[in-house]
């Protein structure tokens, strides 16, 4: 029977772990992460997951690490990590990608730091874009728990063998205690079977020798020429490019077996049919969106909202169409590219350039280092995009707006200048 | 949508207060959705700190803070003051932990009774009398406030909440004390004649 | 909004102040944390090894207390202003000169028990 249970982010991606049947964890503690992997080793210690081995280790290298070899040993594993520690990883994350390991992680974002904060906000995610790991961004508890298991399937998927990462907010989900539908281990299995993996070196009939030193030309030899770097990244890139389809077709097989669909897998819109405006985001921001247009709507504006689930890789086919009809589109970014812009709305613009539908696109960047953001922050945000959508020195504008910084109350003083 | 906000102070159990809420709303059929979260930080003992609880039947997508609740229930009298009750809607209650009657309450800081309701509940005596605190021997009053919010106009009744007690900690003695002081608390709180 | 020379001149400000420079350590951060206190400790000087030795000898309080809050003297003193209640300094007297007491005062009326609302 499936169990209902009210529980935090950090607990439901431990359920769905659990529901996994994970075989190797291994993770370093940081806030807002850590509950997480106590829950595994909770779940470890009861016997609850009798086949599943923990491993403590000193620092997130080594937890990606000790998760990369037992993923190369033809495990299921998972690790989790935020901001820092998170960072911390990042040369060996690309190791994992590049080794195209079926390896799904969490991310409970956290900002980086300095100055030093333990609150949310995307900036870490969004900084280990281009390491070669798909990612999805979640909007509730449940949508964690059901967001691993698609991760693992896709992730598993013959046609994908690429790592994941499940992205939701620090605190705002990890901390957040919601009712939580818990499946029963049997119709998971059948959702999810037991890994079959591309690579298992403890196989010694069928002799593999993992990323040795791969020169940029192709390796010539009697017994079948090896690929270089460059074909490698190819496959990878193109892997991505393909896996858009099993990533949709995934989501809906789970809403079959489990009646519950996240739009189609890539995006989620609400709304947004008849919408002029658009409001573009991930994660809390976007669940804090709803509200807006349900506010904005009662005030006679047509607004909608694109929630962005699939990440990594960017579905640019799916936004090209989901925007194919509005006409100014409005981005929310928890996040900074600095010295560019918000790394979201940079994105869209990127992939809406070459489409026959070009809308209007405003950016703000929004609730940095877990400022708490209001629905009156965001409605003022689409308000003011509405209004000044016919100026072209605002279209042409290369300053990033922030919504929701106090600069008064430290006494810069616009007046004085 | 139902929001309520927990005061209190660090390691006075204000966020598991929250939990256990929202689970007794889930197991009275009338909420099924639920969201509870602390307000976040490096949370330090005897710090101030704010719970916030969503209940609703319909799915929450809400992820601010609550600026204004429908009940503010305050586990230290000591964090209490305009800046709680500025954050109570018109209608709205405020359930405070005290010695003081509410009419007491309601001079001292000037609330106006058309608008809300002041219910008070002596958590920390009902502790003390049934000598339930923690290893510092500090009151736990964090579970017994569910009791008197069982009173309240939520579709909340006692068995709910007492059930949710020994969700979160499951049978025992000590559990057996929360549930009785919870019981304690329905009973001994006192709420204001001015209905609304 | 369309963009000024004042916008201008405001974010470069902004941009060149380095704002790390307005961080700076505080006495009471966390302001007057003698407001978390729900039980206080009080000195009985008839138990106190250092009262009745007239010498700093035990202070075993003071160096406990991890909010600096008891004072290396004859008898020692609590800073009410900031001590939280913790209670640390009565768990480590040797002699339980410290008694942690309840900060609150007496009911003063009786009202309606165990209405609904």
């Amino acid at each position: 029977m499936p169990e209902r249970k009210v529980i935090t982010g950090n607990h439901a991606a431990a359920y769905a772990c659990k529901s996994a049947g994970v075989e190797v964890v291994a993770a370093y503690p940081i806030t807002p992460q850590s509950p997480v992997v106590e829950k595994i080793s909770e779940f470890v210690e009861s016997g609850e997951l009798p086949n599943t081995q923990f491993v403590c280790v000193e620092s997130e290298q080594s937890a990606i690490s000790a998760v990369i070899a037992a993923s190369q040993m033809g495990c299921r594993v998972f690790t989790a990590s935020s901001a820092n520690g998170l960072a911390y990883m990042y040369e060996l994350l690309c190791w994992a990608a590049g080794s195209r390991l079926p390896i799904v992680m969490c991310i409970a974002t956290r900002a980086l730091g300095a100055p030093w904060s333990v609150w949310t906000d995307h900036q870490d995610a969004f900084s280990v874009r281009d390491v070669g790991f798909m990612q999805q961004f979640v909007e509730s508890n449940q949508e964690t728990y059901d967001t691993v298991l698609m991760s693992y399937r896709v992730a598993e998927d013959p046609r994908v063998y690429l790592p994941a990462f499940v992205s939701y907010d620090g605190y705002i989900l990890s901390h957040t205690t919601m009712s939580v539908q818990i499946e029963d281990d049997d119709k998971v299995r059948e959702f999810l079977p037991p890994l079959k993996h591309h690579l298992n070196l403890t196989d010694f009939d069928n002799v593999h020798s993992v990323n040795p030193v791969t020169p940029p030309g192709l390796t010539i030899r009697p017994e079948g020429n090896t690929p270089g770097y460059y074909e490698f990244r190819y496959s990878m890139q193109k892997a991505h490019e393909y896996s858009i389809e099993i990533v949709e077709e995934v989501a809906k097989e789970f809403g079959e077996k489990f009646g519950r669909y996240y739009g189609n897998g890539i995006y989620k819109s609400y709304q947004a049919d008849d919408a002029e405006v658009l409001i573009f985001a991930v994660a809390s921001v976007a669940s804090e969106s709803r509200g807006v247009v349900d506010t904005l709507r009662n005030e006679g504006l047509k607004v909608g909202l694109i929630s962005l689930k699939l990440y990594r890789p960017f579905p640019i086919e799916h936004l090209r169409k989901a925007f194919s009809k509005a006409k100014l589109v409005v981005v929310f970014d928890r996040d900074v590219g600095y010295g560019v812009e918000g790394i979201l709305c940079a994105e869209l613009k990127t992939a809406l350039y070459a489409a026959e539908n070009r809308p209007k696109i405003r950016g703000f960047v929004v609730g940095l280092g877990g400022r708490d953001i209001t629905a009156d922050q965001l409605i003022g945000g689409v308000k003011l995009a509405v209004q000044e959508q016919e100026i072209p020195e605002v279209e042409k504008n290369t300053h990033v707006e922030f919504i929701g910084v106090h600069l008064e109350e430290l006494g810069f003083k616009k007046e004085e200048f | 949508m139902i929001e309520i906000i927990f005061w209190g102070r660090g390691g006075m159990g204000a966020v598991t207060a929250g939990k256990i809420l929202s689970d007794a709303a889930i197991l009275s059929e009338n909420y099924p959705h639920v969201s509870t979260f602390p307000s976040f930080g490096t949370e330090r003992r005897g710090a101030p700190i704010l719970a916030f609880c969503r209940i609703s039947d319909e799915p929450i997508w809400v992820r601010s803070h609550i600026q204004k609740a429908d009940y503010a229930i305050v586990l230290d009298e000591t964090v209490f003051g305009d800046n709680v009750i500025t954050r109570i809607k018109d209608g709205g209650a405020l359930i405070l932990n005290t010695f003081k009657c509410p009419e007491d309450i309601r001079k001292e800081y000037g609330i106006d009774p058309a608008k809300i309701t002041v219910v008070t509940a002596d958590l920390t005596q009902i502790a003390f009398d049934l000598n339930l605190t923690n290893q510092e021997n500090q009151p736990i009053v964090n579970t017994s406030v569910l009791g008197v919010l069982a009173q309240s106009s939520l579709k909340i009744n006692i068995g709910d909440a007492t059930q949710a007690i020994i969700n979160m900690f499951g049978e025992g003695q000590k559990t057996d004390l929360n549930i009785k002081a919870a019981e304690q608390a329905a009973k001994t709180a006192q709420v204001d004649e001015v209905k609304v | 909004m369309v963009r000024t020379k004042q916008d201008d001149a405001f974010e470069k400000n902004v941009a060149r102040t380095i704002l790390a420079s307005m961080q700076t350590p505080a006495v009471g951060e966390a302001g007057n944390t003698g407001e978390w206190r729900t039980m206080r400790p009080i000195l009985h000087n008839d138990l106190c090894i250092v009262v009745k030795s007239g010498k700093p000898t035990c202070h075993l309080c003071w160096m406990y207390c991890p909010e600096i809050t008891v004072s290396r003297e004859i008898p020692p003193v609590f800073n009410y202003t900031y001590c939280k209640g913790c209670g640390i300094c009565a768990t480590e007297c040797p002699t339980k000169a410290i008694e942690m007491v309840p900060e609150k005062e007496a009911p003063s009326c009786e009202g309606n028990e165990g209405g609904e609302f």
